[in-house]
């Protein structure tokens, strides 16, 4: 009984990670949405909350970072963001006792048409890959839009002091997205070569309500055996992303916000490294994506926005 | 004071009137499900004190005796014909000095379909499992866990009866573990809905080996409080938040 528990223990593990997350969307209806403008700052704090259950000695192990970042819009859709993590209690061990820089990103978004929308980044993503990368979105039409991801990145890490490799993994994805307006649900399919070097697919599903979006996936992983120690190369669980108040926000300059929404994850076989992409934003989620929404008006980005100006300021 | 306090919340209780199997996070009865769904895009966070009479067999046992639990759930209706949670279930361990505590637990999903909405002549069918998924060894079960499977076909139809409203549910259920076969078979109840307070439901169930009883009542537009006898003398009860999406 003990070792059942104890396994069943491990194949579980939460992720709770709360973040900033506010401006850059505009509104495409009456709303003016929180876009932001040529020099703005903004300057946000959020918090990460782990917990794992691998132990029969404790119900719950527990790590909290603060993740305060910064996002200049430098104009002409360029950005430069960075995030820091800052450690206040920690059950998981010395490797995550450090106040560490997560993220330090510079990226352009550039449109070709109305139809073509890449972005490029460069500098420290997270999950401890520098590099380059490329998105890539291609609305088809309202319902459906092909989406691909190429990333030439090392390993970079400050958990343990200052270590870092040769940029020489090419890691890509690519994959299709349904959106059905109707129920404001989505479907993606994507699948590739992601940046532990295992190939793999994964099909999600979101249901996108007001300021929230919950969704389920299944995901496959060649090394799921090698990089988790998982039994199966299948994997699966749910996410959910809430955008949290306030949803009307002042402009200034210099913008000092709360976090803007909260991811929960959870996956049945607690495979956090399996199928996995860096992020090069330090607000990047599953509901809204990698695109100013003023711009790519596909999918989540057609529902009322999160995040208004008070008093309806342009 | 006390009975000014209890008025004000029944003024600023909700208008929505939900119905909960709530130990799994879905709606039902008590240990019993049905076939009613709760509203669409409700999400919800809850708690429940599982007595030693409703967990299952000989898993929540320590030294030879059953113990009382506790499980803690989030849940969620996406669309109106489904409805899922995921569940987790203390286990109580020895620790030191003599002294027990919770150390671990059980986790599994619930999952709820309605292919057949209520009509006026006909009632609604919902299908539906709990603890489907074996994490070590997938749906076969073969690692001795799914401590809380089962499989169920429930029917729900509603009459209004003048003083309130009456919900008919019969259900069959099929447990999968040994242990469990007491609850097997056609199970079902009646709730009952008085005009006077929608907010409030009062539960008479057959679980196949014991009949339960309860009520349940929803607060401040978002708490839903259950309290139950098991068998008619063991208490379980539990507080859900809920709050819809839209």
């Amino acid at each position: 009984m003990e070792n059942q528990i104890l396994r069943k223990g491990i194949c579980s593990r939460w992720l709770l990670v709360l973040l900033g997350c506010c401006l850059g969307w505009p509104c495409r209806s009456q709303a003016q949405y929180a876009t932001p403008t040529a020099g703005q700052v903004d300057i946000f704090m959020g918090a990460e909350l782990h917990y794992r259950d691998i132990r029969l000695s404790r119900m719950y192990e527990v790590l909290v970072n603060l993740t305060p970042g910064v996002k200049w819009n430098l104009g002409k859709e360029w950005q430069a963001a960075a995030q820091v993590i800052i450690p206040v209690y920690n059950d998981y061990g010395d490797l995550y006792k450090r106040v560490r820089l997560n993220m330090a990103v510079l990226s352009k978004e550039l449109y070709v048409g109305d139809r073509h929308f890449l972005k490029f980044s460069g500098g420290l993503f997270d999950t401890h890959r520098y590099g380059l990368d490329v998105k890539y979105v291609f609305p088809v039409n309202a319902w459906l839009a092909l989406e691909g991801q190429v990333g030439w990145t090392g390993y970079c890490s400050m958990m343990t002091g200052w270590k870092a490799s040769a940029p020489q993994r090419i890691s890509a994805v690519a994959g299709v997205d349904l959106y059905l307006n109707r129920w404001n649900t989505e479907m993606r399919i994507t699948g590739g070569r992601y940046i532990y070097e295992d190939y793999g697919f994964m099909v999600e599903g979101f249901r996108h309500f007001r300021h929230c979006s919950v969704g389920a996936y299944v995901e496959y992983s060649d090394q799921a055996a090698a990089i988790n120690a998982s039994d199966s190369p299948w994997n699966g669980g749910f996410k959910v992303v809430m955008m949290i108040p306030p949803y009307r926000r002042s402009r200034h300059k210099v913008n000092i916000r709360p976090a803007s929404f909260f991811r929960l994850s959870y996956n049945i076989e607690a495979s956090n490294l399996t199928n996995l992409m860096y992020k090069t934003d330090p607000e990047e989620n599953e509901r809204e994506r990698w695109f100013n929404r003023d711009r790519l008006k596909w999918g989540a980005n057609t529902m009322e926005p999160d995040f208004v100006w008070k008093g309806g300021e342009k | 004071m006390r009975r000014s306090i209890l008025c004000l919340l029944l003024v600023v209780a909700g208008c929505v009137t939900l119905s909960a199997q709530q130990y799994t996070g879905l709606s039902g009865l008590l240990h019993v499900p049905s076939a009613e769904m709760r509203p669409e895009g409700e999400a919800r966070i809850g708690g429940h004190f599982l007595n030693r009479a409703i967990t299952p067999g000989k898993i929540f046992m320590l030294n030879g005796k059953k113990y009382h639990t506790f499980d803690y759930y989030l849940a969620i209706t996406p669309f109106k014909w489904v409805e899922v949670s995921y569940v987790c279930t203390a286990f109580l361990k020895n620790a030191p000095g003599g002294k027990t505590r919770f150390k671990s637990k059980d986790r599994y999903f619930s999952l709820k379909l309605n292919p057949l909405y209520e009509g006026k002549y006909w009632p609604a069918v919902a299908v539906g499992c709990n603890d489907l998924f074996d994490s070590r060894s997938g749906v076969d079960g073969n690692s001795g866990e799914l401590y809380f499977a089962n499989y169920y076909v429930a029917l729900t139809k509603h009459f209004g009866i003048g003083v309130g409203e009456l919900g008919t549910h019969l259900v069959y259920r099929y447990y999968r573990r040994e242990y469990n076969h007491r609850w097997n078979g056609v199970v079902g109840g009646l709730t009952f809905r008085p005009s006077f307070d929608r907010h409030l439901r009062a539960i008479v169930e057959w679980t196949g080996s014991e009949v339960n009883v309860g009520v349940d009542y929803e607060l401040l537009k978002h708490v839903l409080l259950q309290a139950s006898l098991l068998d008619g003398k063991h208490f379980s009860g539990g507080l859900s938040l809920y709050l819809n999406l839209f």
